[in-house]
Formats: C-alpha cells, sequence, structure tokens
C-alpha cells in the first residue's frame, strides 16, 4: 500500500479535540517583561539580603571597636573571622548581581576624562580591599607624565579593587603590592597591578578570566569565593575597549595589567561622528546641528569623518567659544545624543551617576543643571517626529535658554 | 560647640540601635525615627543638623519625607540616604531631588562618619 494514497477501507475520522500547534516562543514583550520581573525579583533579593548583612558586619565592628565595652585578643580575634566572612558574604552578593546586570544589558559604562592620580589617591579606595588580616604594604607610582584616560572611574575602580582583593587573597600574611601607571605605547595607557603572591601556573592563567573558574591552588588558599572578580574586570576592560596581559609564575607573585583608552577628544568627535554622517546620508531627519555645520562645506565630495569632525568643531566654537568637546552618544530610544562644550577637567562623581543611570540626554542635561547652573549644553535627537520627546525637549529649551543652543 | 543632632530614620530596628551607637560614640546626639511619618514628625519638632534616611520605610518613604519637609519648609536639611536599595534608578531619582549622598548598606562605619561630618562642614560654610 502506498502511504501517500488512503486505503480503500479507511475511515474519515472527525475529531474529537483539536490540537492547535501555538509558539512557545516568547514575544519579545514577554521577554522584556521577564527580564524587567527578573531584575525586580533580584532588586528585591540585594535589598533583603544587604539589611541583615549590614546589621551582621556593624555590630561585629562595634563590639571590635570597644564600643560595648572591653574585649580579651580571643574574642578579638573570633570577631575578627566573622567580620572577614561577612565581608566575603558581601562581595560575593555584589559579584552575583555585577554579573545579573551583565546578562541582562543592563551593566554600561560612560566614560569621561578621568586623571588616574585622582582614580588612585582616594585613601578609602585603596584601603577597600579585603586585608583578611594580613600585612599589606600597598604602594601607587603614577607619574605626572601619565596621560588621562577615557573612562568610567566607578567601574575603574570596581575592576582595580577587584584585582587588589585577589593579590591580598592569594598571597601569604607579608602582601606587598605596587599600582602603577604608564603612558603606554599608541593611544592606551597602561594600569598594572603587581604583587609578590603565590604566582600562578600557566594552565590556570589560561583560565583565569573565566566566570566561576577557580584553579586548585586558589581554591586550596582561599576556599571561599565565587571566582567572578577577575570575570568581571574583563567585562568591565573590554567594555572600555580595552585589553588585559597576565604575567605570573609559581612563587614569583602575579602582574596584570589593564590598557585603557587614553583621553582624546578629537578622536572621540571624530568616531562618533561617523555615524551622525551616516545619519545624514541615509536620509535622515535628526542631525540638525551636523547639518548646520556642514552647510560651510564647499568641497565637491562628501567630507571625510575628519573634514565633518573639524567643521563641527568650528561650528561648536562658533556657537559656544570652548578649545574642546565631548561628544557622548546616549542608549536609550530613541537614542539621544548630546555635545557638551567647556567641558570640566573632571566630571563631578554627581554627574557621572546619572550619566550611568539613564543615559538619556534630557535627564543627563537636567542633572548637569543641578550641579553647574546653565553649563552651555547643546542637545540633538534623532527622533524629533517622536511627539513626546519634541515635547520633553522644548520643555529643556524653556528651562535654560542661555544654556541650551540648538535642539534638532 | 554644642553638640549636633542627627535624626536617624530606617524600619529595621537592629540599624537603628547600630546607627545610634556609632554616631553617640562619636560625639552626636541621636534621635531615632522608624517610619517616614515619624522621621518628618522628629524633623518638625526637633530641627536636627542632619538627617539619615532609609528609602524604603512604612508610612512614607524616602522621598515622601522630602515631599513633606518641603512643604513645612525644611527643604535646605542635609540629608544623607542610606539604603540596601543599590538600582541605579533609585539613585537617578535620589539625586533629581537634590541627594548628594547616597550611601548602600553594608556601609562602612568610617565612610559614614567622614560624610556627616563633611556634609556637617558644608552646612556651616554655606551658613556662614
Amino acid at each position: 500500500m502506498s502511504l501517500s494514497q488512503p486505503a480503500a477501507n479507511a475511515h474519515t475520522i472527525t475529531p474529537s479535540i483539536v490540537i492547535h500547534f501555538i509558539s512557545v516562543l516568547p514575544s519579545s514583550a514577554e521577554l522584556k517583561h521577564e527580564r524587567e520581573r527578573q531584575a525586580d525579583f533580584l532588586a528585591k533579593l540585594s535589598h533583603d539580603l544587604r539589611t541583615p548583612l549590614t546589621s551582621i558586619r556593624e555590630f561585629v565592628s562595634i563590639l571590635q571597636d570597644g564600643l560595648a565595652g572591653d574585649l580579651t585578643d580571643q574574642q578579638r580575634e573570633y570577631l575578627a573571622i566573622a567580620l572577614r566572612n561577612a565581608d566575603t558574604l558581601s562581595e560575593m552578593l555584589e559579584h552575583l548581581l555585577v554579573l545579573t546586570r551583565i546578562e541582562q544589558g543592563r551593566y554600561r559604562v560612560f566614560p569621561s576624562r578621568v586623571r588616574l592620580q585622582d582614580l588612585l589617591a582616594d585613601g578609602a579606595f585603596l584601603a577597600g580591599p579585603n586585608r583578611m588580616g594580613k600585612q599589606v604594604d600597598l604602594r601607587v607610582l603614577i607619574p605626572e607624565a601619565v596621560p588621562d584616560i577615557f573612562a568610567d572611574a566607578d567601574r575603574i575602580r570596581e575592576a582595580i579593587r577587584n584585582i587588589l582583593d585577589n593579590a591580598v587573597k592569594y598571597s601569604g600574611d607579608s602582601v606587598e603590592i605596587l599600582v602603577r601607571a604608564e603612558g603606554g605605547s599608541g593611544h592606551m595607557v597602561d594600569l598594572s597591578v603587581r604583587d609578590n603572591g603565590l604566582g600562578m601556573a600557566p594552565a590556570t592563567i589560561r583560565s583565569l578570566f573565566r566566570r566561576f573558574y577557580r584553579g586548585s591552588a586558589a581554591r586550596k588558599a582561599s576556599p571561599r569565593g565565587l571566582g567572578l572578580g577577575l570575570a568581571i574586570v574583563k567585562e568591565i576592560v573590554a567594555r572600555h575597549g580595552g585589553r588585559i596581559a597576565v604575567r605570573s609564575a609559581i612563587g614569583e607573585g602575579t602582574e596584570i595589567r589593564l590598557s585603557l583608552p587614553k583621553y582624546e577628544p578629537k578622536g572621540i568627535l571624530v568616531g562618533s561622528l561617523r555615524s551622525a554622517w551616516r545619519g545624514i546620508a541615509d536620509g535622515g531627519e535628526g542631525f540638525g546641528f551636523v547639518k548646520s555645520a556642514v552647510r560651510g562645506w564647499k568641497g565637491a565630495q562628501t567630507p571625510s569623518a575628519r573634514e565633518l569632525a573639524q567643521l563641527v568643531r568650528e561650528s561648536c566654537r562658533r556657537l559656544l567659544g570652548p578649545e574642546d568637546s565631548i561628544l557622548a552618544n546616549g542608549e536609550s530610544g530613541p537614542s539621544i545624543s548630546l555635545l557638551l562644550a567647556g567641558e570640566k577637567q573632571a566630571m563631578p562623581e554627581a554627574i557621572r551617576r546619572v550619566q550611568r543611570g539613564v543615559a538619556d540626554g534630557l535627564r543627563f542635561r537636567s542633572g548637569i543643571e543641578i550641579e553647574w547652573g546653565s553649563e552651555p549644553i547643546m542637545l540633538h535627537s534623532e527622533d524629533y517626529r517622536n511627539p513626546e520627546q519634541m515635547a520633553a525637549a522644548i520643555r529643556c529649551r524653556e528651562g535654560s535658554a542661555e544654556g541650551l543652543v540648538n535642539v534638532s | 560647640m554644642s553638640r549636633k543632632r542627627i535624626l536617624v530614620a530606617d524600619d529595621d530596628p537592629d540599624i537603628v540601635l547600630a546607627l545610634r551607637i556609632r554616631l553617640e560614640a562619636a560625639g552626636y546626639g541621636v534621635m531615632t525615627a522608624m517610619d517616614g511619618k515619624q522621621a518628618v514628625e522628629g524633623i518638625r519638632s526637633s530641627n536636627p543638623d542632619v538627617a539619615i534616611l532609609d528609602i524604603n520605610m512604612p508610612e512614607g518613604n524616602a522621598f515622601a519625607v522630602l515631599d513633606a519637609l518641603k512643604e513645612s519648609g525644611h527643604q535646605n536639611l542635609p540629608i544623607i540616604f542610606l539604603t540596601a536599595d543599590t538600582q541605579e534608578k533609585s539613585q537617578v531619582k535620589a539625586f533629581h531631588r537634590g541627594i548628594r549622598h547616597y550611601l548602600t548598606k553594608p556601609y562602612d562605619p568610617k565612610t559614614l562618619l567622614v560624610l556627616v561630618e563633611h556634609v556637617l562642614r558644608e552646612a556651616r560654610e554655606s551658613a556662614a
């Protein structure tokens, strides 16, 4: 019997149950909802774990500081153990949260000009590594000649802190650490952390930046830990367009070297304008300030990125009069970029926070207004057909007529 | 010089006690509140020099406390947020409301004391 033809005695079957095959793949809206749900859950979990952890840490610390009476040496020692474990728990929680943010695409970097001398001069930051009761000799060598970097200072601090934690964790009782910076070659600045710790075998070095990886020597030296610290360092450096190199040998300590981009305002402007120019070439309606800048272009052909950058810089100088400008790209959709003129030496902490949190030109501008008053700022939106965005942009212009020179 | 007074508001009694011990040991006078309503009442009646507020509290979170303080003309009171809420959106919201000092739990007690001192110095300088 041919399979393609029904048998002569075949019955016509009227189905009593109809099964519908439906797609089990979640829609993008469902995925978004699920991600938001996870984020909310993690935020709640984090909050609920942090609160008791704070109490444990603080009361142990109160006892250690003698605020509840004198202690014997043995009591002091036991409290140090309790505090060390609370710190480890706190670190694990922090690393898990960072990893989750990375997975959800919510871990972003917002670079600005960073002076390494300032970044590493913060005493509290350098005292930060969990010293685990060890004698730590930490030296920092950042020559004045070392150029500034273009980085998210908070993220780089986080990376250095993770490396310092490891340096202390995987060393003997007396730890020597040298943090130093060098100009490096080309467009990068090298920042290295060298310790006199246990060192690593080549096989360990190869897997060092893998998530949840802990070499056998590491597990022996410090049984607790998730193996996420250096994986996070890798993510941070990668998001800055940087590189990591490791030099280590068993018994000879370890050096971890981060190569981070130099602060080069011209390069940043050129890089960002390429995409701006593509917006115009593709018939986009946005990028008004770029359009107005190229109106004066007399060349027969499309300007090169370099020529375009020069035009825009001249246009900015005419409008705003600064020597330097930074173009920072927003990430939210519709994406908003903003041009900051008269850039300050170091962007205040608060501004970076706003920048990191929202990556939205309008909110960022409002943050700047709070911090700096009417700092000249130019905003442009890629989507001014969106009435909500336009209304916000107009409100923004009205709010700071002096400072805002153009809303495209 | 008179002893500076700090209002601490947190719905966790352990945290309130820990902060009280730590701040009193550093020479400050400490008032406490366990929810947003008590925090507002405490600030209005006692005019502290600094307030340390948890964000998530019953009877009005820290943002509701800020609203109430604005209504009663206490908007210039120096405020430190001390919270387990590490979400960026909360930090941004706080910043937009003019909160410049946002510490997250678990906090380093030494950092907290330095911050309190700094906030008091700032307030003194701006009043001069």
